[in-house]
């Protein structure tokens, strides 16, 4: 019996320092 | 294997949203673009979902699965991820139905986002970059140095300034990485974030995993394009309000001392391990998913097992299988770059913050003559530096409750 390993992908986040 | 107890029914065909699939590697990111929730699969796995969504029943699937690769799958587990990643409607009413037939809704400001990396423009951003380094070059007075900061005597003035000025600049950056995303038709949202001790700007772009790899590059650097054409602009605009005598006019100074302070912000980028937009593109050219988290708890279990502390080991069996590999090395870098940043920290502004604290508290406290203009110098001063620690304690107790809220998934690996 196999388990699908299935992964959440969080969003891209692009940045500037202030 | 297909039992009813999760919730379906094995022999009716399973109401799945509109997905889009895009193959990256040997493995398939599957979503949702309404709602921007995104899972990588494995190849085998998404063709699960694929037939799911073609209406095909989870008990018929299970059969298919067990025909192709010689073994059953776990059906049950299978399908509570895609509830987890809310793939899976609510059962159909006509209402869902009509919803679900519905296109979304295009993206604002997408012709503008055309129009700005369009092939004209881009000839406008290469011609006014290369004026204003032949124009470096010809007159070196333009080219940057930290003394440009200084355009009055009056820091506090300087420091104001600069902050004032850094407003609107951010935003630019920050909206060139969007509109570079709503070229693509992808949605974006703009939030205020923490790296280290710095306060930061975050566009957020998570439509940008279903998009292939070689198409995320103009988004993850369209905001250092914008700080390149800043630069050039303002540095033109000092050259070109020079007094009769050849000096920079007043406005000419703040030009050069923005210009600066956009440079100490390219650099920034340079800081990967703080996650910056070169980190992003490190990290996508090597075809990570999530590399700075995979090598932070990699270092995390070499010194526990070094201390053999076995018991603290964080699991690696949801580690992508590129991230494992490349953490191997990269987790070394993190490791100097946090130790070039905390030592800087620690060695010159805390010495150069505490040293002109004191000054400015010794013009409060002192019993000597203080002018107005000095007590106001020393007040604007610290304000502004008082308010950034308080913005960045903010952060980091607002940072801590939102990852305290977050559900815990039990059949997708987070």
């Amino acid at each position: 019996m196999k388990k699908i390993k299935i992964r959440k992908v969080g969003p891209i986040r692009l940045t500037a320092a202030a | 294997m297909v039992t009813a107890s999760a919730g379906y029914d094995p022999d009716r065909p399973l109401p799945l949203h509109q997905l889009v699939y895009l193959a990256d590697g040997e493995e398939v990111t599957v979503g949702r673009p309404d709602i921007d929730s995104y899972g990588i699969f494995p190849a085998d796995g998404a063709e699960i979902v694929r037939r799911l969504e073609a209406g095909a029943t989870p008990r018929d699937t299970a059969a298919w699965y067990l025909d192709e690769y010689g073994e059953g799958v776990d059906m049950d587990d299978v399908i509570a991820a895609l509830g987890e990643l809310e793939f899976v409607r609510p059962a159909d009413t006509a209402e869902t139905v009509a919803a679900a037939e519905t296109a979304p809704a295009p993206v604002r400001w997408q012709r503008l986002g055309a129009a700005l990396f369009s092939p004209p423009a881009w000839i406008a951003y290469a011609a006014l970059t290369a004026w204003a380094l032949v124009t470096m070059v010809r007159r070196p007075d333009l080219a940057p140095t930290y003394n440009h900061v200084f355009f009055t005597d009056y820091y506090t003035v300087v420091q104001a300034a600069l902050f004032v000025f850094a407003i609107p600049q951010l935003l630019l950056h920050e909206a060139f990485h969007a509109l570079a995303g709503r070229r693509l038709g992808l949605r974006s949202t703009l939030t205020i974030g923490r790296r280290l001790y710095f306060i930061v700007l975050e566009t957020s772009l998570p439509g940008l995993v279903a998009v292939p790899r070689r198409r995320r590059y103009l988004p993850i650097l369209a905001g250092m394009l914008a700080d390149v054409l800043v630069m050039a602009v303002l540095t033109l605009v000092a050259d070109l309000t020079r007094e009769p005598s050849g000096a920079f006019s007043l406005g000419g100074k703040v030009c050069l001392a923005i210009a600066f302070a956009v440079l100490i912000r390219v650099v920034w980028q340079f800081s990967f391990y703080l996650r910056t937009d070169l980190y992003v593109l490190i990290s996508t050219a090597l075809g990570c998913v999530d590399l700075h988290d995979t090598a932070k708890q990699y270092l995390r279990n070499r010194v526990n097992r070094l201390l053999g502390r076995t018991g603290r080991l964080v699991d690696e069996s949801g580690w992508h299988e590129t991230d494992r590999r490349t953490a191997r090395w990269y987790s070394w870098l993190i490791v100097v770059g946090y130790a070039v940043s905390i030592g800087s920290f620690a060695l010159a502004a805390v010495p150069i913050g505490y040293r002109m604290l004191v000054g400015v508290l010794g013009r409060f406290t002192g019993g000597g003559e203080v002018g107005w203009e000095e007590l106001l110098d020393s007040a604007v001063f610290s304000g502004l530096v008082v308010l950034q620690f308080v913005i960045i304690a903010w952060l980091m107790i607002r940072d801590r409750r939102h990852r305290r809220a977050q559900r815990r998934l039990a059949h997708v690996i987070a």
